[in-house]
């Protein structure tokens, strides 16, 4: 098994990574999505 | 060109943060001219300043300056290209002076870079006329507002009123700041100069200044309109013209510089303190083992890593520059080949060599006397390929320090490249450790592993100082 | 402009399932390899994620590469947004190259580092440069200068990698052997095959789907500073 807890810190720092980076970029869209939208409506109308 | 102008300024486009600033704009500045430009705050005055001294890129149009033969040159247009200009006068809103500079050296340096021979007698003669003579030998950093406005004002209108041939100055809200006797001889200097030919371009808001043209243009809605302005204002005596003696810029970029560091070495202190301390730490860390058991490699690589740091640090000349729009000021006088000028002026020169030696001195200690005479015969070859390095790495750092916000990024992060000139350089001493130098262009011998560590350090540089100004 | 913000985010989703059902694949159902010929034999096993870090990485710098040229030729509006999104993916897959490597290369190789190895050291500068930029795009005001300025970076980030090459090549040249990195497709098994081509189909749906966000989050934000433009024109009322 030499070797395996190489890899599976390296799936473990990856994972988080990229978990996280995607996270907050989809909460960020989604935020500024909700924000904005609204007063693109209005502004429309 | 239209024979009589100074400058003509053709349908240019300038873009600003996110807007567009000024379109289609276009004037054109007479012999024995004064215009005025005025406009509300943020309209786009400052930035006809700053396109008519060549110091911004054009969207459209160009610019153009005739030269003391009487020739015309394009000094920027939109295709990127960019050429020096003539000698004039320049003013900037913000003072364009660094805090370290003397008042008289102040005077001295605009005159030289404008290629006006002076003497002592001269300068002290015209601070006196300006009320600074008793300032002379301060700092401009230890000046009122006022007197460093009064200063400021100075150097752009003395290359201009001490010239024959008629040149241009440019003044950004030269009266902010003066009190009135200086607006009073400010005013009088500038009909003085018109008289003699020369022209003057203000941008201001003070309606005295406005009163001193022969035509306002206001800019508004990113275009100009014209006005007659009222010319008056009393024309005082000038001082005498000086000689000629050619335009120095480089050469006065370099005086300037080492005066700035001489009076204030935060430049070499920078360079050296972590550089010695590397040095301490490795002789305490290192100092109980003999590296040269560890291999050749590990004492080059201890003993050139203090001139490395030394290479890599932030230079002082970019935080020089980017006070009160200095950099601005030395970049239109200096033209297209400023950036350059600064990362080789602004570099750590005289470090390298004698820290790479006391390196060796402190932590070779244990190595045979042959081999150390053989080293320190040859030390100087990766040394001073360590200035090209250093060329390298501050060309890198103004490139970081072109942003607006400069200390919110990390330019070291564009430094790692130098990694491996470091690292041929280090093999290039091991080379020497081993056997001894050899002066042969064999590819595995330390001349040429020097050569390429320079060639790497090289081709950063081009790449660092032509794509920014292109 | 809805419809494609939801593919963005259905298809990011979608390529990190994928990507963590490679990773589960990779430790469960992808063979071993033979001990005699590997120092650190599931330490290979990093390869799953590796190599399409390394695609996708590979993708971004193309795109940073192809905005700043766009800007710096024609300021180009696309070309700031490629560089956008190229910087801020090429710093998510470039860390994931650099991180994953060094980590193998040290229980394979036992050196976590080469500085003769053209992939890994250019892989990490233009990491740093993207590290640069990302800093940057987030401190500087937007406009012309910074733009400017930042394009001319990216660029000149770009021709590094040719001058990296020739570095990293001389300093092979002279320290030949240090580590042999292996060509990731190299005699490959059909279930490692499969598995590295799951792996990248996810890290490219990653890739497209994250274009998609990064691209709406830059515009959306863009349109809310052209409002807060116009309601400084406007002034005290």
């Amino acid at each position: 098994m030499t070797g395996i807890y190489a890899a599976v810190s390296t799936y473990a720092i990856l994972s988080v990574m990229i978990g996280v980076y995607i996270y907050l970029k989809l909460t960020s869209l989604a935020k500024l999505t909700s924000e904005f939208e609204p007063i693109k409506r209005i502004e429309e109308e | 060109m239209e024979p009589g102008n100074l400058v003509e300024v053709s349908g240019i486009e300038v873009h600003r943060g996110r807007s567009m600033v000024l379109h289609e704009a276009s004037l054109s500045l007479g012999k024995g001219e004064v215009i005025a430009l005025i406009g509300e705050n943020g309209s786009g005055k400052s930035t006809l300043i700053e396109a008519i001294s060549g110091i911004i890129p054009l969207r459209s149009g160009d610019v153009q300056w005739r030269l003391e033969n009487d020739s015309n040159r394009t000094v920027r247009d939109s295709q990127g290209r960019r050429r020096p200009l003539p000698p004039m006068g320049l003013t900037l809103q913000k003072d364009g002076m660094c805090g370290e500079e003397t008042v008289i050296e102040r005077i001295a340096t605009a005159l030289s870079v404008s290629g006006l021979s002076h003497d002592e007698s001269i300068l002290t003669r015209l601070l006196e006329e300006w009320g600074l003579s008793h300032r002379s030998k301060s700092r401009v950093a230890h000046l009122s507002s006022g007197l460093r406005r009064r200063l400021s004002v100075l150097s752009g209108i003395a290359p201009v009123a001490l010239s024959r041939p008629p040149r241009v100055s440019i003044l950004d809200e030269p009266s902010e700041g003066l009190d009135t006797a200086s607006k009073n001889l400010l005013g009088g200097w500038i009909r003085a100069m018109a008289r003699n030919g020369h022209g003057v371009i203000i941008a201001t808001h003070d309606k005295e200044v406005i009163q001193w043209a022969d035509r306002v243009l206001e800019v508004c809605d990113s275009s100009l309109k014209e006005s007659p302005g009222e010319s008056s204002g009393p024309e005082l005596n000038l001082p005498k013209p000086l000689e000629m003696a050619g335009q120095t810029p480089i050469a006065s970029l370099m005086k300037w510089t080492i005066s700035m560091e001489m009076r204030n070495p935060v430049d070499t202190v920078g360079r050296a303190v972590p550089a010695i301390v590397a040095i301490l730490l490795a002789y305490a860390l290192v100092g109980s083992i003999d590296p040269i058991d560890h291999g050749s490699n590990l004492l080059a690589a201890l003993v050139l890593a203090p001139p490395f740091i030394s290479a890599v640090t932030s230079p002082a000349i970019s935080r020089r520059l980017s006070e009160e729009d200095c950099g601005r000021w030395w970049n239109a006088n200096v033209g297209p080949i400023s950036r350059p000028a600064f990362s080789i002026i602004g570099s750590s020169v005289i470090i390298p060599i004698p820290m790479a030696y006391f390196s060796w001195i402190v932590l070779a200690g244990s190595v045979d006397s042959q081999v150390s005479i053989e080293v320190l015969k040859w030390l100087w070859l990766p040394a001073i390929c360590m200035i090209d390095l250093a060329i390298a790495a501050t060309s890198l750092h103004l490139l970081a320090s072109d942003l607006s916000r400069p200390g919110a990024v990390s330019a070291s992060l564009l430094l790692i490249v130098l990694v491996w000139p470091f690292l041929e350089l280090t093999e290039a001493l091991s080379m020497i450790i081993d056997n001894g130098m050899q002066i042969t262009l064999q590819f595995n011998g330390p001349l040429v592993t020097c050569f390429f560590a320079s060639l790497i350090s090289a081709l950063v540089w081009i790449s660092a100082v032509l794509f920014p100004d292109t | 402009m809805d419809v494609i913000k939801k593919i963005g985010v259905n298809l990011t989703l979608l390529g990190l399932l994928g990507a963590y059902f490679t990773a589960i694949l990779g430790f469960f159902w992808a063979p071993s390899v033979d001990p005699d010929q590997w120092n650190a034999p599931e330490a290979y096993r990093i390869v799953y994620w590796h190599v399409p870090f390394a695609w996708t990485s590979f993708l971004a710098f193309c795109l940073l590469f192809i905005g700043s040229a766009s800007w710096y030729v024609s300021r180009s509006e696309t070309g700031w947004r490629l560089i956008n999104v190229g910087s801020e993916l090429g710093l998510l897959f470039g860390a994931g190259v650099i991180i994953s490597g060094p980590i193998w290369g040290s229980v394979e190789w036992g050196v976590p580092w080469d500085w003769g190895d053209v992939r890994l050291n250019t892989y990490a500068l233009l990491t740093a440069l993207a590290i640069f930029l990302v800093m940057a795009l987030r401190s500087q005001p937007d406009g012309e200068g910074t733009r400017d300025t930042l394009a001319a970076i990216g660029l000149f980030g770009f021709v590094l990698v040719p001058i990296t090459a020739i570095a990293t090549t001389l300093w092979r040249d002279r320290h030949p052997g240090l580590v042999i990195v292996d060509s990731e497709d190299s005699g490959i098994d059909p279930e490692i095959r499969l598995i590295l081509m799951l792996g990248t189909i996810s890290f490219m749906a990653i890739f497209i789907g994250l274009t998609i966000v990064i691209d709406s989050i830059h515009r959306i934000k863009s349109e809310i500073e052209q409002q807060n433009i116009s309601k400084d024109r406007v002034g005290l009322t």
